[in-house]
């Protein structure tokens, strides 16, 4: 292309050279990073945890409809399910290590927060509330009370605060 | 998926093929192979797929004003959609633009959990550009000028541009889905984006050597 470091007339390159340049320009600039790559491997890797977890925990997985993510003004984050008649609230607590919630109806309900890496479980005391602290990176939500149960969507659980730099 | 008890019926016909059978996946794969074959949770199909569609998503997750780290979740939280909606896929061939779209949702979806948003369409520009430059022949003033040049072009070239460097290369069908563009107009388009850099990189590369 330009062995000799001769002076490069831009006008005499061709569109593939160009093309090319770019390609390794955004390649340098904007690399994918590698560990987010490996953190959509693992969702491979979860195929078997899931269906352990469909198993073990859940008799069968209802997709949560609807989910509220609101962000309160001193910047907690609150979500909101709701499916086969389980409402999950949620708040996410410590810059989103700690999860405080309620499920209601959900006396003595069983909690999984699944990681990609790891899960937590937990019970509901007698009114539905719950506390637990979170895996880390994007979490799911499982909830199982009675022959019901609902998996929220992935979330992501970081607090709006960390992303201001 | 096993736990999935109502497939629709595209994914159900696929399923009762013995695709197994007949190919083992590889990078040549096609992405309906892909497909087919993370379905049937062939190991190595899904880091395939991924490879595979890695680069449109990234690409669609540049232009939203994300921090690396949300762009980084955006990023797993669409593959784990994909993951999630594996067996609702219909058009597997799809999928650049299928990932794209659901790519852009959930980076938008983070953006508004987080209250900043920069509304630029700049590349972002790091200062530590070491990288695995596979190859050599280009040195670090060169593409400091294509990248300054490339700054400075109209966001439509930008998104363009990028796209059709997008590694593994994408097809003109693939890209025309994406932007939701006549696959004619790419042509056209690309020459004179091209034409367009030509133009902004002629000063840097003057003064550079001289």
């Amino acid at each position: 292309m330009n062995p000799n470091n001769s002076p490069i007339e831009p006008t005499e390159m061709s569109d593939e050279t160009l093309l090319k340049l770019i390609g390794q320009m955004v390649q340098c600039v904007d690399p994918i990073p590698p560990d987010a790559v490996r953190t959509a491997e693992l969702f491979g890797d979860l195929h078997d945890l899931d269906a352990e977890l469909a198993n073990l925990t859940f008799d069968s997985y209802a997709e949560a409809a609807a989910v509220v993510v609101r962000a309160g003004a001193d910047g907690r984050r609150v979500i909101v399910c709701e499916s086969v008649g389980i409402r999950i609230d949620v708040e996410l607590i410590d810059d989103g290590d700690v999860a405080i919630g309620q499920i209601d109806p959900g006396a003595g309900a069983e909690v999984v927060a699944e990681g990609l890496n790891s899960r937590r479980t937990t019970t509901c005391d007698q009114r539905g509330r719950f506390q637990m602290s979170l895996p880390a990176g994007i979490v799911r939500f499982g909830v199982r009370y009675g022959a019901a149960s609902v998996v929220t969507p992935w979330i992501s659980r970081r607090a709006p605060q960390a992303d201001e730099r | 998926m096993d736990s999935i008890q109502t497939a629709p019926i595209g994914a159900m016909n696929l399923r009762t093929l013995p695709r197994r059978k007949l190919w083992s996946v590889g990078p040549e794969s096609t992405l309906s192979e892909l497909h087919a074959s993370a379905l049937d949770r062939e190991p190595d199909a899904w880091p395939l797929l991924i490879q595979r569609l890695k680069g449109v998503a990234w690409w669609a997750l540049s232009s939203l004003g994300l921090s690396t780290e949300d762009r980084k979740d955006a990023f797993a939280a669409t593959f784990a959609r994909l993951f999630e909606r594996l067996d609702t896929i219909r058009e597997p061939e799809k999928l650049p633009g299928w990932i794209s779209l659901t790519a852009t949702r959930e980076g938008y979806a983070i953006s508004r959990r987080s209250s900043k948003y920069v509304p630029t369409l700049t590349i972002e520009s790091r200062p530590d550009p070491q990288g695995g430059n596979d190859e050599q022949l280009l040195d670090d003033e060169l593409l400091e000028s294509v990248r300054q040049a490339f700054d400075q072009l109209p966001e439509e070239c930008r998104k363009l541009l990028r796209l059709l460097t997008v590694v593994p290369p994408l097809s003109y069908q693939e890209i025309a889905e994406i932007l939701g563009r006549p696959q004619g107009s790419l042509g056209p388009s690309r020459a004179r984006c091209l034409e367009l850099l030509r133009k902004k990189l002629a000063p840097y590369l003057a003064n550079g050597d001289a």
